[in-house]
């Protein structure tokens, strides 16, 4: 089939406007876009596992209250220890607006954790969700675990009824904000990213070994 | 009811050139919204569905908010209607089958997911129900064949003179 100049010109005419407002919605949009944050993580140390010299960095945004959160504890467990002295886990807390108690309970970890036990409180907070989460008042178990890991209590009601550690969560919040975090758990590994238990299952190895060294 | 008499009454191309921004708008808004998030968290939500691989999900999230940016801006410019307004219906077909399946499986869904996660949060039902309706639109916008507002009637007109 041969097409001449004068219909070649017509479809060219009937085609522009598409081509200008497709390219004009692209630009649009990748204008719009959160631009990647890449300034390294600032996490305080008792929130880190895993040797300093682990060529590669695992960032977890992690919310105490979120259900998968909990579940995907067991696969960065398995990923760590699958992975040993190869990836280093930074832990950043993203409580959820919609989530009543997860701003107390990382509040209450980060009280936890200037003592030295930090994962000790991480673990009970996961494992007992359902129990506290639910609660009308949570801080009666946020006081209990303190308890039960050991910590001095006088300093630890100070901590958390002050919230003397609040800017430590805070500036996780922002931080995950900036790099266009939304949604619990969602992990960074070098600057590629996974959202979910599943995710981190199927491709954590994975990205691992393309992050590491070669 | 009479489907032609409806198509030929004098007030029905108005109606449908509303119907086609009614139904275009809310896919494109859909798609920037959707393109505004991380594909990775579009994906987590489809993986909610349990209806696609899970190999198939990462190429689906990425590609599939342009595919309704695209098409949802074009209906509502009225370029290529035909083919526009028929994409448009089968991303909503595709919705409904997608939400009405989770709903008879049983799978619970605190969070549709249409509007990835900056726009609004509508639950299964809501979005069922938001879909429906934006597919009635979306075929009220193919039946007709005047296409007011529209590049297609611009380019047509260029052609000779118009049906009124």
């Amino acid at each position: 089939m041969s097409l001449n100049k004068g219909s070649v010109v017509s479809i060219a005419k009937r085609l522009l406007p598409g081509f200008i407002l497709g390219a004009a919605l692209v630009v649009a949009v990748l204008s719009a876009r959160q631009s990647s944050w890449t300034a390294p993580f600032q996490v305080p140390s008792f929130r880190q596992q895993g040797p300093a010299s682990a060529p590669v960095l695992l960032v977890e945004f992690s919310d105490f209250e979120c259900a998968n959160c909990a579940k995907a504890r067991i696969a960065v467990h398995e990923l760590l220890e699958r992975q040993k002295g190869r990836v280093r886990l930074q832990f950043r807390h993203f409580p959820l607006k919609t989530h009543r108690w997860s701003s107390m309970a990382a509040l209450a970890a980060d009280c936890a954790g200037v003592q030295g036990r930090f994962w000790e409180y991480h673990d009970l907070l996961f494992e007992n969700q359902k129990e506290w989460a639910k609660a009308d008042d949570a801080r009666g178990f946020f006081i209990e675990y303190a308890r039960r890991t050991g910590l001095d209590m006088e300093r630890f009601r100070q901590d958390l009824a002050g919230g003397r550690w609040m800017p430590l969560v805070q500036n996780d919040l922002e931080d995950g904000k900036s790099r266009g975090v939304n949604a619990t758990p969602t992990f960074f590994i070098g600057a590629r990213r996974l959202v979910g238990e599943s995710q981190l299952r199927a491709y954590g190895d994975q990205f691992v070994e393309i992050e590491g060294p070669k | 009811m009479n489907l032609r008499a409806l198509t030929e009454n004098r007030g029905f191309p108005w109606m449908a050139a509303a119907a086609r921004v009614a139904a275009g708008g809310p896919l494109a808004f859909s798609g920037f919204m959707k393109l505004m998030s991380p594909p990775e968290e579009l994906a987590l939500t489809m993986e909610a569905y349990r209806i696609l691989p899970f190999s198939l999900i990462p190429p689906f999230a990425r590609l599939m908010p342009w595919g309704e940016l695209f098409v949802g801006a074009y209906l509502v410019v009225g370029f290529f209607i035909r083919l526009s307004g028929t994409l448009a219906a089968g991303f909503y077909c595709m919705f409904l089958t997608a939400l009405l399946s989770a709903v008879v499986r049983g799978i619970s869904l605190n969070e549709c997911g249409c509007f990835g996660q900056g726009g609004p949060h509508l639950s299964g039902w809501g979005a069922i129900t938001l879909d429906a309706f934006l597919l009635l639109f979306a075929l009220a916008a193919l039946l007709d064949r005047r296409h007011y507002l529209s590049l297609d009637r611009l380019h047509l007109r260029q052609k000779g003179p118009l049906p009124e």
